[in-house]
């Protein structure tokens, strides 16, 4: 018999049974019992194994960041081995792909927040490489959006807001523009 | 012990300015000081003030979908005698925002469609990072002083949200019971009013300053303090609630110099 299924507990024939015990009991079984039972949270790629088919962009992302992942992952090994040009040609590959994942927004503004601040990270620094912190926290956002695509705008923020705490310049250049305009009286 | 007291204009450039030298300046200021003290009332004027600007321009991205559409939305609301800064400011936006734009693939256009124009990508780059900026801002506000002082009772510190894809700041108005909770205990010294009221007739004839003498003079006058007056009060309510061992910081020392001198307290830019 499957488990799980609720059965009824036969007892031998002639044997007196209280009316309460013909009741159907369904057995519980803990979930953690069940064959198909994982004790990790389910990945996004076994979540959406064909993620094109929920929506184009998503596909395009997931594949997108899956490399974006690795370039970071391999910009950190080449660091460990102090191969410097290396490891920024991966930062450089990973930059590459920030554009294209940009036009996958319609998936959410916490998507789309962190790609443009990594985006305006990457400008801003002007082609200096980045830290080891920093390309560690880069490879954490990706990591983090691939995981969670729909991921919700307040912890989008607060992600951008610890790639800014090492260092990142994650807004446009511009916005110092914008802070001249709060000065401008009757604007206020 | 050294002990701040930080007003909106600090506030402002540690939360919205953080890339331009005031926004530098002013964090440098602030470690200086080994206790530094925000009043709630500073955060109920920089989310009415700065941060309404914010969103406004975020929202006028959000409505328009045109960063062209909202650079001229910007020159038609700024002042006249003004619109010079704002023009210089606007300036240094497009020649950013031109930087940033180049030809989009003809093989992305297909793939991605209205996502992926030029003028689109733009938009939505300024749109998303000013909206992060204000999310962040709201998130660090308790954060970059040692202590948030002197609550406001009848104020509501909400954080911004979204609706139909706009962002509002709401409440940004007081809900008083009575009158503002800071009005019994501004009456209860009279005298201090007295000194405010003097130095502030004394000062440059502007509107700000007529609002602020005549909320003064209405309390004196025993009435209660409507939000009208406690907006009106504006630099006078942080003077007279900075304790008398802290140095008000501000970038405005203009107008919170003379105030503080009739009170026997001092202001200081960072």
């Amino acid at each position: 018999m499957s488990a799980g299924v609720g059965f009824l507990e036969r007892k031998p024939m002639g044997t007196s049974v209280a009316a309460s015990e013909l009741i159907t009991k369904p057995r519980v079984v803990p979930i953690n019992g069940s064959p198909q039972f994982e004790p990790e949270p389910i990945g996004i790629d076994s979540l959406y194994p064909e993620p094109s088919v929920v929506r184009p962009s998503l596909g395009h992302a997931l594949r997108a960041l899956a490399a974006a992942k690795e370039a970071a992952r391999e910009s950190l090994e080449a660091l460990k081995r102090g191969e410097l040009i290396s490891s920024d040609e991966s930062m450089q590959h990973l930059q590459a792909l920030l554009p294209e994942l940009f036009y996958c927004r319609d998936l959410g503004d916490g998507f789309g927040a962190i790609i443009n601040a990594l985006k305006f990270s990457f400008e801003n620094a002007h082609g200096v490489p980045f830290s080891e912190g920093q390309i560690r926290l880069v490879g954490q956002a990706v990591e983090r959006i691939r995981q969670e695509p729909f991921l919700p705008f307040d912890q989008a923020a607060e992600l951008i807001g610890r790639l800014e705490d090492v260092g990142l310049k994650v807004d446009p250049a511009a916005f110092a523009a914008l802070g001249e305009l709060l000065d401008v009286e009757g604007l206020r | 012990m050294s002990k701040a007291y930080v007003d909106t204009t600090i506030l402002t450039n540690v939360l919205l300015k953080r890339r331009s030298p005031a926004g530098v300046e002013a964090e440098a200021a602030l470690k200086r000081y080994s206790v530094t003290q925000l009043p709630e009332y500073a955060v109920k004027e920089f989310k009415k003030g700065p941060l309404s600007v914010f969103v406004w321009l975020h929202n006028k991205l959000v409505s328009t979908r045109s960063l062209a559409d909202t650079v001229a939305a910007i020159q038609k609301v700024s002042p006249t005698p003004q619109r010079y800064r704002v023009s210089t400011a606007l300036e240094a936006l497009s020649e950013a925002m031109r930087a940033t734009g180049g030809q989009t693939p003809r093989e992305h256009l297909e793939k991605y469609g209205e996502a992926a124009k030029t003028d689109a990508v733009n938009c939505d780059a300024y749109r998303l990072a000013l909206k992060a900026l204000i999310y962040r801002a709201w998130a660090r506000h308790r954060r970059v002083t040692s202590a948030v002082v002197h609550p406001l009772s009848c104020y509501t510190m909400a954080k911004p949200f979204e609706e139909q894809n706009l962002l509002r700041l709401d409440p940004k108005k007081c809900r008083p019971q009575h009158e503002c909770c800071l009005g019994g205990l501004m009456r209860a010294d009279p005298q201090a009013m007295s000194a405010l009221k003097a130095t502030v007739d004394q000062q440059a004839s502007k509107p700000e300053n007529s609002r602020r003498s005549k909320a003064l003079e209405g309390l004196l006058a025993n009435k209660p303090m409507t939000e009208k007056m406690c907006d009106d009060l504006g630099d006078a309510i942080l003077v007279f609630f900075a304790p008398s061992d802290a140095v008000i910081l501000t970038t405005n020392t203009r107008d919170f110099e003379p105030l503080a001198g009739a009170l026997g307290k001092s202001a200081e830019r960072p």
